[in-house]
């Protein structure tokens, strides 16, 4: 199912980002099983900030069979324009049809830094082969006996700046065929809402919530995770011991009337349930 | 400028273990230039080889190792770079790797090389080109997404732009945080906003070769 489908059918989707295992098949798949609890729609990341692990699209194949909707996560990164073809054509084989484009972190900033960085696709040309393959078509002209479609994602990071410059960005990803978006973890409602405002973009804004559990990991994730800030203020209502699920249910009851759906990261089950229960 | 710096003594030595004769050559132009096998280097070598017990059986410097004819017309006068257990050679990789076509004995490679430069100022050196074979530079406002960028983004900036730094070195501006400005400031901002399309990469196959005569190119 298009998760712009579940969308437009429900009105709101919830979804989680799981990582796929490096050698622990089953452990991973009592995660999911756990998850699906709670989520229809579930990302499967791609060789996070390039680690290596099982493919997004294997740990996808993996979590159908506990009846998810597997959003695949693919970069270009560490495959060139034929291996992301063969990608697509084998997540369709397998009966994936929601995929998320993403041109990847550098490889200097990841796992192995002295490996190649390939980048022969970034975002927009990637959601451009989506389309080709939708038309029934392979880049270069190829025809294909029958349509690919997919739903395809990309990416927003509400904190690159300058922002009319990411702002530009985004459009040129709605403009290739980008049928939602998923954002990096919102920290400050405010803030976030103010970007939608001033973005005005035409497809549903997925926002990510990351629940930050104390100051420490505040701090690692405001130094660490790429571009995102973490206000003064959160990390203030940390130290002074307020509950965090709290304050993360508090985020998403002022951003929820103004988005399409919450994609979690980094959380434990206890606490996707914990907030989705309290926001609804 | 071809910018390569010269390699840890200790790989140097690495090298040459075994050995006891050894020529070296330099190059005049681009390793003069960025201090990695100039004559001055070459007399540094010269000397860590010494101290470690080697015989340095002789210097050259060619105005430009990469000019096949002028590196061979050189060595014809020193007959003891072919009685050496080994050449090593102080120029970017091209002079290298016409010295080891040229002789018949070990050629070690002196440096690394890094990049072709623009000199921005007297010993600072800044790549601007990867010499890819297909110049994008008209529509990119003269930034190359391949070079400028470290992910080579062709539709960018990348979400990991911050406050128009790149993320892979904050220290650097972003190159679409600079392409956008110029395209501002040139009034064809249309040319970034029309998604581009992927690279044709059939004029990088290596090793790549061309002959012009008479100013034209006859073979490609």
């Amino acid at each position: 199912m298009y998760i712009t489908d579940y969308i437009e059918k429900h009105g709101f989707v919830y979804t989680v980002e799981l990582t796929p295992p490096v050698v622990f098949r089953e452990k991973f798949e009592k995660k999911v099983q756990k998850f699906s609890k709670l989520f229809k729609f579930m990302n499967f990341t791609d060789f996070q900030r390039g680690t290596v692990k099982v493919t997004s699209l294997v740990a996808a194949i993996i979590a159908k069979d506990y009846g998810v909707e597997p959003v695949i996560q693919l970069t270009g990164r560490d495959r060139n324009r034929i291996a992301i073809q063969g990608e697509l054509l084998s997540a369709y084989a397998m009966g994936i049809e929601n995929v998320l484009c993403l041109t990847g972190d550098h490889t200097s900033l990841g796992g192995d830094d002295q490996a190649k960085y390939v980048g022969d696709v970034d975002s927009v040309q990637m959601l451009k082969l989506v389309e080709l393959l939708s038309c029934g078509e392979l880049y270069g002209g190829k025809k294909l006996r029958k349509k690919v479609e997919f739903c395809a994602g990309a990416a927003l990071n509400h904190y690159s700046e300058p922002r009319e410059l990411n702002i530009f960005k985004l459009h040129q990803k709605e403009r290739v065929g980008a049928r939602f978006f998923q954002t990096q973890p919102v920290f400050d409602a405010e803030e976030f809402l103010k970007f939608l405002e001033e973005a005005k973009l035409k497809v549903p804004v997925i926002a990510g919530i990351m629940p930050v559990r104390n100051l420490k990991m505040a701090e690692f994730l405001d130094k660490n995770l790429s571009g995102v800030k973490i206000p003064e203020q959160l990390m203030e209502r940390l130290s002074n011991g307020e509950d965090y699920l709290d304050i993360f249910v508090e985020i998403l009851r002022v951003i929820k009337p103004h988005i399409a759906g919450v994609h979690f990261m980094m959380a434990k089950y206890d606490e996707v349930a914990y907030i989705v229960d309290k926001v609804g | 400028m071809i910018i390569s710096r010269m390699k840890p003594v200790s790989e140097l030595l690495d090298y040459v273990a075994g050995e006891e004769k050894i020529f070296l050559i330099g190059c005049g132009i681009c390793a003069t230039y960025c201090a990695s096998g100039g004559k001055r280097e070459l007399m540094f070598v010269k000397k860590v080889l010494e101290d470690a017990g080697k015989t340095v059986t002789g210097m050259l410097v060619v105005e430009g190792v990469c000019v096949v004819g002028r590196t061979k017309k050189h060595l014809e006068y020193y007959p003891e770079a072919y009685n050496s257990d080994s050449i090593m050679v102080f120029s970017c990789g091209t002079g290298i790797s016409v010295v080891a076509d040229l002789v018949p004995v070990k050629v070690h490679p002196g440096t690394d090389t890094l990049f072709s430069g623009a000199i921005v100022a007297p010993g600072v050196f800044e790549e601007k080109c990867s010499m890819c074979g297909k110049c994008e530079l008209e529509w990119s406002q003269g930034v190359c997404p391949h070079t400028i960028c470290p992910k080579g983004i062709f539709n960018g900036p990348c979400g990991g732009v911050h406050d128009g730094k790149c993320e892979v070195n904050s220290e650097r501006d972003c190159a679409w945080a600079v392409m956008y400005e110029r395209a501002k400031r040139n009034g064809c901002l249309d040319e970034l906003e029309r998604p581009r399309e992927f690279k044709d990469w059939r004029d990088n196959i290596k090793p790549r070769r061309i002959v012009v005569r008479s100013g034209k190119i006859v073979h490609h």
